[in-house]
This record gives structure tokens, C-alpha cells and sequence, in this order.
């Protein structure tokens, strides 16, 4: 028989273990959202009944106790696993209504209620979580009643059915499968029972600083290891964040508390004060960074009591360094960064309108980290970055993730379409709309390059040897000239379209001459003066003798 | 009911997606008994057809700025911990939502409409 006593030091033992293994659950969370999160809630779900059970007297009846812990539990319920739990045992408490103890049929009946109190909570059940689990637990255990087993057994039987449910949950739910992992409540709702049984089996209540009285799976001792039995997470992380924007914060307090324990965060609209216990600081200080500036970072090892520990301490000081070169508020609502090579180009971008220029291009591509420099030192609400080169696009990209501003990355391919974006921002309408209006305009631009071969090669079948004039439309190489004049000038005939195209711009490099581009100027001049606009700029650009824009 | 515009094309997700899309996330939500009209035109509707079950049941989508808000009218059974349930359907709403089109949710309303017998 088991009788009030023994439920109640069952549920304390219950609480304990699975609070040592609450990590392990966390890990495997991936359903139905992953956040990692599953291990804490149970555990602090059925802590928080057996907070309330402890204090029951010896001599109380089954039925009482049951009825303090469901009531407990559904007060103390979090996440979509506490709430379950929560009702398993409002069912079993139904089951024990009135009893003094309770025998393996009773129990195996309140098992059944507990089913079909959580089955009734959901429309749709989900097979292959802790649903499962519990049902093919309290079917195990109906069956060993049925055959006349007495109650250990019949706690045995259900213990073994959702052991073998948890097995396969992986098969029921395919995004367990796909991870690797057994359902993370499944996986709580059996190291409950485990360490109910415990005490039905041996009167073991497990202790509360992980270590068990009676030899356990290997990782349970691993996971359960704890130097000091009241410290549960080793950093105690404090920073306060000079909010950068408006977005609400519920978000960061959700993550911080997945963290670890004693989440403390108080957001005033301006400043947002953060206090946490975790065992992993460097993550709440990375969300932190999303909402603005951080000052007094303060990182202590709650275990060891003293400062400059591992990599907490590095975490927070890069951090901090990243936010040293950060300007105070966003002057402007849009700030623009521009790659380009060349003085009279880089000139240029900075008349139209941008902040800072990242030098590079073709043949020296600026690394991710220049780039990300240079967006940290532009003040302003929102970043438009202009790559101005194919191969320059994936380092920008790669700047979004590692900086906190809110950045856009233009697909500009060549300097003529970056040219083209940056005339076309405009300071009055949204994110959205410029960066649709700079890509359209972007894409209208039509760019020609003349530039010499490096080596000898064949380009279509033609013949190209070393320090031959290529011209190239667009990217691709059309024209092989000895000039560059009558390359710059072929190239020119091929992108202009009559009645469409209206500018033409030539950007002269370091490797072509004042007077080569007034010769260019000047074909143009005679072939198209009436249709277009021709307009000359010395870029100084390497490599490139001319870029040519059409538009 | 949702536009977005970019330099490859027009991404156009309609009302029904959204609603039928969110319907099926919180019906399978634990907590949720079941889903209760959320306006007349879905009164009138399960009226009249009494045995179907429409998806987007209880469910309304608004676009909001860049994003979302979403209400739902939820039933649930006796002796829950509601809090602790909307904070689950809530979170499993948002991620369903952005993991599918990356829109951003909002707000996510939840009206316990009424409680299904034991």
C-alpha cells in the first residue's frame, strides 16, 4: 500500500532528482518550440508542489496529500510541460479521492484519470510527447493490475511502459527523429517517476544536492554534480542596457529566465537593468546587445567568489569594446556605406551622400570586419551598405548578424549601380520602399569595364594575350581591343539602346589619361550628343581604365 | 493581405494562409480544448454547417506595421493554469508564424471564450 507519507516524500524525491537532470532535459527541448526549456519548467513546476508537501504531517491520508500536491502544481505550473504535468496529477488525485492508501488498482485508475485529463486539455493531441508517454505508462500499469500484481509492481509496470514510450517517440514525431533526441517532457515525466520510485520501492527520498542514495545512471551523477549544493549556476551577471530603440523587452526577459534562475530585469523605456544567474553570461550579454548599448557589466563567479574568471569576463569585455566604438544615439535616419576604390570615386560617393567609404574592389576585397568598422562608426537609425562588387556582397552580408544596428545590404555589382542607389535614397520614406526604389534604380544602370589582360587566355574562342584591352558589358567580357578608347567605345554602342537610355557616364581611371577620356568623350559626342547626356568623372580607380555607366 | 515587394518580385500571403496557418498551430497547442467563433460571419458559419471543422476557427489576423497581431478565442477544460498555457500558445503562435514566412508577430491576443465540461 502506498500511503500519504509515501506519496509526499515521493514527490520530493521526484523534484530532486529532476532537478540535477534539468539540464540534460533542457538540451533535448526541440518540440514545440525549441527553447531549451523543458528540464527547467518541470522541474520547477513539481518543486514548487513539493515546497507544499513537505509540509504535510506523517499520518496524512493519501487522498490529502494527492490533493495538496495537484493544487499545488497547477498554481505552479510553467510551460507547456508543467501544465501537463499539472494535470496528470489533478487526475490522479481525482483517482485517490477519498482513500487512506491507495493499492495497485487505485493506482493504476488514477494513472487512467491522469490520462484523460490531459488527453481532454487538448484538441489535437500531439502522439510522441509526454502524452504518449504517460498513456502507454498507465496501460502498462492497468495490465499488471489487472493480473493481480500489488501496487510496487504496478508502479514498476508503469515506470517500464513510459520508459518504452519514450524509446519511441522519435518514430511518432519526426522532428525528434530529425534531431536526434527523445521528447524532452517524455524524457522529465520518466525521471519523475524514477525518482517517485525511489521511495515506493526502497523509502529513498533522493537528496537535494543531486547525489542519491542508492547507485543511478552514470549520466545522472554526471548531470547532478554540484559543488555547492546552493548555488545552482555558477555566474551571477549583471549590466544595465542603454536602450538604442523601442522594441519591447518581454523578449529578452523570456530568454535571460531560460537561462538560469534569479532573473531580474526591470526596463524603464530608457534603460533596461538586468540581473541573472547563469551558467552562461556571454549569451545574455550577446541578446543584451540587440536593445542597445551595455554599461557596468559586472560578471562574478557566484562558486568561486572572485573576478576574471574564463570566458564570461572576455565575453563582456569584447562587448564592451564593440560598444566603445559605437556612436552615443543615431544622429540621422539613414547612413550609407559604400565600398570603392579609386580618390576621384570615393569622392564621389561621399558627395552623394555617404558616410563612410570602405576602400577595395576588384583586385583587394575589404574584409567583413572593415566593413563592420566602418557601420559601427556611422551614426544613424538604419545602415544601407553598397558592396559595389559581386565578390565584395557576402562579406557585407556577414556584417548583419555581427553587429547590433540594423543594416541593409544592396546587391550593387559594380560602381555605376552603386552610384545609381545612393542617388536614389531618400531620407523621407521607409527602409522597405528605399531599398526597393535604390535596387530598382540599381538594376536600371547598365555597366561597362575596360581593362587590361593579365595573361594570355581565350575568352569565346577568342585569342586574348597579355596586356590586351578587354571591354565587358555587364560582367562579361565582349570586346577585345588593343585601345581602350575604341574598347571603352564599342562597349559603349553595345549598351546603349536608342529611346531608352538617356545618360551616359565615364569614370576614367589611374591607368587612362585626361586626354584619352576627352577622345572617348568625344566619339561619344558625335554618335550620341543629340540622345544623351555624357558626362566625365576622373575616378582614379586601379585596375580599370574606364567604367562606363549607361543608363 | 500581406505584400512585400523586393527586387526579384511580389511576395503576396493571403488571409486564409495566415488564419489557417495559425489555426493549426494553437488547435494542437496543449491547453487548448477547443476553438471558439471569433466573430458573427463564424457563428453564422458553424450554424449552419454544424459538423465541419473550419481551421481557421477562432483565429483573426491583423497586419500591423511590418508584422502581425493576432487574437484567438480559445476554449479550454477545467483546472488549468490559463497563464501558463497562453504563455505556450503565445510563444508556439510566434515561432510557427515566423518560421514559415519570417513575418514578424506582434502581438498575439488570447480570449478564453469558455470552458468545455469535464
Amino acid at each position: 500500500m502506498i500511503t500519504g507519507q509515501l506519496l509526499r516524500d515521493a514527490i520530493i524525491s521526484a523534484a530532486h532528482y529532476i532537478s540535477g537532470l534539468r539540464k540534460e532535459v533542457d538540451a533535448m527541448n526541440v518540440f514545440p518550440v525549441p527553447d531549451g526549456d523543458t528540464g527547467t519548467n518541470m522541474s520547477m513546476t513539481i518543486n514548487a508542489a513539493a515546497r507544499e508537501a513537505a509540509v504535510l504531517p506523517d499520518d496524512s491520508d493519501i487522498s490529502a496529500v494527492a490533493d495538496k500536491i495537484a493544487s499545488a502544481l497547477l498554481r505552479g505550473a510553467r510551460g507547456n510541460s508543467g501544465v501537463i504535468l499539472s494535470l496528470i496529477f489533478r487526475g490522479f488525485a481525482k483517482g485517490l479521492k477519498g482513500l487512506k492508501a491507495a493499492d495497485g488498482g487505485n493506482l493504476s485508475d488514477a494513472l487512467q484519470l491522469g490520462v484523460d485529463a490531459a488527453y481532454k486539455a487538448v484538441m489535437k493531441p500531439t502522439e510522441g510527447t509526454i502524452l504518449t508517454v504517460v498513456r502507454l505508462g498507465a496501460e502498462n500499469a492497468r495490465s499488471a493490475s489487472a493480473g493481480g500484481a500489488d501496487v510496487l509492481a504496478v508502479w514498476d509496470a508503469a515506470c517500464k511502459g513510459a520508459a518504452q514510450a519514450l524509446a519511441q517517440t522519435p518514430e511518432l514525431l519526426p522532428v525528434l527523429k530529425k534531431a536526434g533526441v527523445v521528447d524532452a517532457g517524455g524524457q522529465g515525466l520518466v525521471y519523475i517517476f524514477e525518482g517517485m520510485s525511489s521511495v515506493f520501492k526502497n523509502n529513498i527520498i533522493f537528496s537535494d544536492s543531486g547525489e542519491s542514495a542508492e547507485p543511478v545512471k552514470a549520466n545522472y551523477s554526471a548531470a547532478g554534480h554540484a559543488g555547492n549544493e546552493s548555488i545552482a549556476f555558477t555566474y551571477c551577471t549583471e549590466f544595465i542596457v542603454n536602450r538604442a530603440d523601442t522594441q519591447d523587452s518581454l523578449k529578452l526577459r523570456a530568454y535571460l529566465e531560460s537561462l538560469g534562475d534569479s532573473a531580474v530585469m526591470v526596463d524603464d523605456g530608457q534603460l533596461i537593468k538586468v540581473h541573472l544567474h547563469t551558467d552562461n553570461p556571454g549569451n545574455a550579454v550577446q541578446a543584451a546587445l540587440e536593445y542597445g548599448q551595455l554599461v557596468n557589466i559586472k560578471i562574478d563567479n557566484m562558486r568561486q567568489q572572485h573576478r576574471n574568471v574564463s570566458w564570461g569576463v572576455e565575453q563582456a569585455e569584447t562587448a564592451k569594446a564593440a560598444a566603445e566604438t559605437e556612436p552615443e544615439t543615431p544622429q540621422k535616419k539613414f547612413g550609407l556605406v559604400a565600398v570603392a576604390a579609386g580618390a576621384g570615386i570615393e569622392n564621389l560617393f561621399l558627395e552623394l551622400g555617404a558616410d563612410k567609404i570602405v576602400s577595395g574592389g576588384q583586385t583587394m576585397n575589404p574584409s567583413t570586419e572593415d566593413i563592420l568598422n566602418a557601420v559601427l562608426a556611422t551614426s544613424a537609425e538604419h545602415i544601407f551598405i553598397l558592396p559595389n562588387n559581386k565578390n565584395i556582397i557576402m562579406a557585407a552580408e556577414q556584417v548583419i548578424p555581427l553587429s547590433n544596428r540594423k543594416i541593409s545590404v544592396l546587391h550593387t555589382r559594380s560602381i555605376p549601380q552603386g552610384i545609381a542607389a545612393a542617388l536614389n535614397l531618400d531620407p523621407d520614406i521607409s527602409v522597405e520602399e528605399n531599398h526597393l526604389a535604390m535596387m530598382k534604380a540599381a538594376e536600371k544602370v547598365s555597366t561597362g569595364l575596360v581593362t587590361f589582360a593579365a595573361r594570355d587566355s581565350t575568352v569565346e574562342d577568342k585569342k586574348v594575350l597579355k596586356g590586351q584591352i578587354l571591354g565587358m558589358e555587364n560582367g562579361k567580357i565582349t570586346v577585345v581591343e588593343s585601345s581602350p578608347v575604341q574598347a571603352a567605345y564599342k562597349i559603349t554602342k553595345h549598351l546603349f539602346k536608342k529611346g531608352t537610355s538617356s545618360v551616359i557616364t565615364i569614370i576614367y581611371g589611374s591607368d587612362a589619361s585626361e586626354n584619352q577620356a576627352q577622345e572617348l568623350e568625344k566619339l561619344l559626342e558625335e554618335k550620341y550628343g543629340s540622345d544623351a547626356e555624357i558626362s566625365v568623372i576622373n575616378g582614379g580607380q586601379p585596375v580599370y581604365s574606364f567604367i562606363l555607366s549607361v543608363e | 493581405m500581406i505584400r512585400m515587394e523586393n527586387h526579384l518580385g511580389i511576395i503576396e500571403i493571403s488571409q486564409g494562409y495566415f488564419s489557417k496557418l495559425i489555426g493549426n498551430a494553437v488547435s494542437s497547442c496543449f491547453g487548448v480544448a477547443g476553438m471558439a467563433n471569433s466573430n458573427a460571419r463564424q457563428g453564422i458559419r458553424s450554424f449552419i454547417n454544424k459538423q465541419q471543422i473550419f481551421p481557421d476557427q477562432g483565429v483573426a489576423v491583423r497586419r500591423d506595421g511590418n508584422g502581425l497581431t493576432v487574437d484567438l478565442h480559445i476554449i479550454v477544460t477545467y483546472g488549468l493554469n490559463i497563464s501558463a498555457i497562453v504563455k505556450s500558445i503565445v510563444n508556439k503562435v510566434r515561432y510557427t508564424v515566423e518560421e514559415a514566412t519570417g513575418l514578424e508577430v506582434h502581438k498575439v491576443n488570447v480570449f478564453v471564450d469558455a470552458m468545455k465540461n469535464d
